[in-house]
């Protein structure tokens, strides 16, 4: 009985994978609507496909004061907000002393990106054709959404001059007066609201209301930050460019990808038998989950050190494995049966993956949070691997491997297990009955607790 | 068989790995000393005693504006010949700057099609002034060499019948009057009289040049062939670029040595939490003993240093705490039984590290043959993100086996004799005696 179910389960998750390998390689189209596979959807980082550059000038007329540290800041702020846009690949370097260069991976129209940094925005707000505070008083713009009227706006927080400058603006003689908020944008005001005062704003919080759409307020928000810049900037030129490697590079990454699996796979499979077979047939399912992650999560474009990290990744997916089988095999040298090791295996092996994982996730986690560009990229990618290998192993793994030890559980030398000197005639399978015993007795009282919980809740409700 | 002799040999009960506990700590000392040394010499000779990449040094660019000449077919065939520009650019005593290119982009298309190409400033001996020596001679020297990409030069040259026939890969229409004045100058510099009206277009093809000239220029054909290439009036220019900044920002640099501080503390914390503080402490000084040797390797062997290092780095970082751990765990629970019946410190990381050893071997191979795949197959580029990571790997296998068992088992000791002076010492004696 059990064979039979543990064999239509691992047939269901044969089947699977077999459609996860397809969504993950062959584009599929339905009717009209097609769908992109997981490894074409990953988004790929300039030295692999190449995207737009943008050269920005500075404008002419400015002060030179202190240029080299202004262009500094300039460029961390361009790239900041490049990355919270998630393109964490994206470059910003500085091309002489006037210009920055920007380059953002995997967009193929040009104009793109001026969606992505928009076009920087001179903010000012005027009280009666005096200007009150303008971009260089705003400490930070991000788009909000105001729960009592319903509508986006752009919420401002004020550096302590401008707050200075707003509460003496909103006092109370000024009342019911308009103050109007206008944008610069290439040279061109344009008025985006005057709203009338009502009372006093003392805590250097001003909002711009009156957003159509979340979208409308973002760009704004993010035409403020880049208005904020340290220097004016006009863009020189834009267009495509190349990858920095090219289609060969990653060609023959991804073939080294494969060989490298192969190999992975013969070893396990020569070193650990049917457990090797299991791990590398999660390994293929790890790969299949990894490019669907890759694909779907934020922040993520592959570079080549990126591909060579996730190859990388699926060595230690394999760790967690090998540390399992290694426990098994040491529990049947001391006399278990292959079920009963095969528990106590996975059960003394859970917390050393554990401990050892998440102490990995821990780096991972800091360099996200605190790293900046390329770090945070790559962080993502690390933490995607270490936890998708831990669920492999711990969940994944130990359920196919059940499922096959239900097929059989007696056989020795198809699980590559030996005898340790002191049990040589020991039978594979001689405590099995004990354990599907005590399995069925601990399945007994886990029912049994339900139905009395069941129970005790039905007495309660009488 | 021998190998496997020597493996029974490493796992059998009694033997005792860890003994030799200073050629445990010798071997990275030597490592790290050849690399101080191989870095002192790097510095003195040539400048730096690390190779660092453009991503970190920046560096100059140039940008070839070869407008709609360049496409995507013939993209490759231009890149290859200004590598060779770049490689064989030499001053004027003939002694090669030693240029390298560092990336080539194609950018653009159609009439603002270009190729973008970075590259690092070269120092020569005396110079004092690198930008003022690149700006003034390398880059304007460049810049003249690569302007052979925008000249066309004929095919072929014959002499036929009292005429030059030249064969131009393109139609030389627009460019018959400088064909005309170049034949001119070269005849009057030869003694070879050329008239006015000599040049003309082939009727049918126009792509070949007629030159009506006197027999004696049949011996000077070589010399007119050169004379006879033309700038490409539409094509563009080399545009000898600015000074372009490091990629890897100072801010980007210092905030992933910031998180990975960060990270290492909360990493200590976690551990010493879960496992001892004496283990956390071992498991860092693993940590940092592979960084070590990672920077010791692409120093000695002069491995250029870019913003995949970095990348480099953060992976072994990962990798190497995931195999301590493994060990420590073993540790932790051997100390539960083991320690009830009196065994040292030393003995019990001996033996864990002994119980572990197959596993730890295995993963490392199972690791390793994926990076080296990469190695073997990858590109260049690739490979010098490859090389260090495998070093990065074989350091932290030997730091995981031999460094952090053998820093946790002295301090527990250490702390034993403090708190118990004359019992541990004894307990010690009697189970080597008893060995």
């Amino acid at each position: 009985m059990k064979k039979k179910s543990s064999i239509i389960k691992l047939s269901i998750i044969g089947l699977a994978t077999v459609i996860g390998l397809v969504l993950s390689f062959v584009p599929i189209s339905f009717g009209l609507t097609k769908f992109t596979s997981f490894a074409r959807a990953v988004k790929l980082g300039l030295d692999l496909k190449g995207g737009v550059y943008a050269v920005y000038e500075m404008d002419e007329g400015q002060s030179t004061a202190n240029l080299s540290s202004r262009m500094d800041g300039t460029r961390t702020r361009l790239q900041d907000l490049l990355v919270d846009k998630g393109y964490t690949e994206a470059t910003v370097v500085k091309d002489g002393t006037q210009r920055l260069r920007v380059e953002v991976p995997d967009v193929d129209e040009p104009g793109k990106i001026f969606d992505i940094i928009g076009k920087p925005a001179e903010l000012r707000f005027e009280l009666e054709g005096n200007t009150v505070i303008t971009g260089k008083n705003v400490l930070s713009a991000v788009a909000d959404y105001d729960t009592q009227q319903g509508e986006y706006v752009v919420s401002l927080s004020l550096d302590s001059d401008g707050t200075v400058k707003f509460r003496d603006a909103t006092k109370a003689e000024n009342k019911d007066k308009q103050i109007s908020i206008i944008i610069t944008v290439d040279g061109e005001d344009s008025t985006i609201s005057s709203p009338k005062i009502n009372d006093q704003i003392v805590n250097g919080k001003a909002v711009i209301t009156g957003m159509e759409s979340r979208e409308a307020a973002q760009n704004l928000a993010d035409q403020i930050t880049s208005g904020q810049f340290d220097v004016k900037l006009s863009l020189l030129e834009s267009s495509t460019v190349s990858p920095t490697l090219g289609a060969r590079a990653l060609m023959l990454s991804i073939i080294a990808g494969i060989v490298g699996l192969a190999l992975v796979i013969v070893f396990m499979c020569l070193v650990y038998k049917m457990f090797g077979a299991v791990a590398s047939f999660s390994l293929v399912i790890y790969t299949v989950l990894m490019l669907f992650f890759l694909a779907v999560i934020p922040g993520v474009q592959l570079t080549l050190p990126g591909i060579a990290g996730i190859l990388l990744s699926i060595g230690m997916a394999v760790d967690a494995n090998v540390i399992i089988y290694e426990r098994i095999k040491e529990e049947y040298r001391g006399g278990r049966s292959i079920l009963a090791s095969y528990y106590a295996g996975f059960k003394k092996a859970f917390w050393s993956i554990f401990d050892s994982n998440i102490t990995t996730v821990i780096a991972g986690a800091v360099l996200y949070f605190f790293g900046s560009g390329s770090v945070k990229g790559f962080a993502i990618t690390l933490l995607i691997g270490i936890v998708l290998s831990m669920f492999m192993a711990l969940v994944v793994t130990r359920s196919i491997i059940k499922y096959v030890l239900h097929i059989n559980s007696s056989s020795e030398k198809l699980y590559g297990l030996k005898r340790g000197k002191d049990f040589e005639n020991l039978g594979a399978d001689v405590t099995d009955a004990s354990i599907a015993e005590a399995d069925a007795a601990q399945k007994r009282n886990k029912d049994g607790k339900k139905d009395g919980a069941a129970g005790g809740l039905a007495n309660e409700t009488v | 068989m021998k190998l496997f002799n020597t493996f029974a040999k490493l796992t059998d009960k009694d033997f005792d790995i860890l003994k030799r506990r200073k050629t445990v700590f010798i071997i990275p000392a030597v490592i790290v000393a050849l690399a101080l040394v191989a870095g002192l010499i790097y510095g003195l000779t040539l400048g730096s005693p690390l190779n660092l990449g453009m991503d970190f040094t920046g560096g100059y660019s140039m940008n070839v504006k070869l407008s709609t000449k360049l496409t995507d077919e013939n993209y490759d065939g231009y890149v290859s010949r200004i590598e060779d520009i770049f490689k064989n650019l030499a001053d004027d005593d003939g002694e090669n700057y030693g240029l390298k290119v560092a990336s080539v982009q194609h950018q653009g298309a159609g009439e603002s099609a270009s190729i973008y190409v970075r590259y690092q400033e070269v120092k020569a001996p005396g110079v004092t002034d690198v930008q003022t020596y690149m700006e003034s001679e390398v880059n304007v020297k460049l810049a003249e060499k690569l302007n052979v990409l925008f000249r066309i030069s004929p095919l072929s040259v014959t002499f036929n019948n009292g005429a030059v026939r030249a064969e131009y890969p393109e139609s030389m229409k627009e460019l018959l009057t400088e064909i005309g004045q170049k034949a001119r100058s070269f005849g009057d510099e030869n003694g070879i009289e050329i008239k006015d009206d000599a040049v003309t277009l082939d009727a049918n093809n126009n792509r070949i040049v007629y030159i009506t000239a006197p027999a004696a220029i049949a011996d000077k054909l070589s010399g007119l062939t050169d004379a006879l290439s033309v700038y490409d009036g539409y094509s563009g220019q080399a545009i000898q670029g600015d000074v372009v900044s490091a990629t890897v920002s100072g801010e980007l640099l210092t905030n992933a040595i910031l998180a990975v501080a960060l990270a290492i503390v909360l990493m200590l914390v976690y551990i010493a939490f879960r496992f001892e503080v004496s283990s956390g402490v071992a498991a860092i000084l693993a940590l940092l003993h592979d960084v070590i040797v990672m920077f010791s390797f692409v120093t000695i062997f002069r491995i250029e240093i870019n913003a995949t290092f970095i990348a480099a780095l953060i992976t072994i970082l990962g990798y190497s705490i995931n195999n301590t751990i493994i060990i420590f765990d073993r540790i932790r629970e051997n100390m539960k039984t083991l320690t009830r019946k009196g065994a040292p410190p030393s003995v019990i990381a001996s033996t864990s590290v002994k119980e572990t050893l197959l596993r730890s071997i295995n993963t490392t191979v199972t690791t390793l043959i994926t990076i080296a795949m990469v190695a073997i197959i990858g590109v260049p580029s690739i490979r010098v993100f490859a090389l260090p990571i495998i070093i990065g790997l074989l350091a932290g296998t030997y730091s995981s086996i031999f460094i952090s068992p053998s820093v946790w088992a002295i301090w527990k000791e250490r702390l034993q004799r403090r708190a118990n002076p004359v019992t541990s010492e004894k307990t010690a004696e009697k189970l080597t005696s008893a060995n």
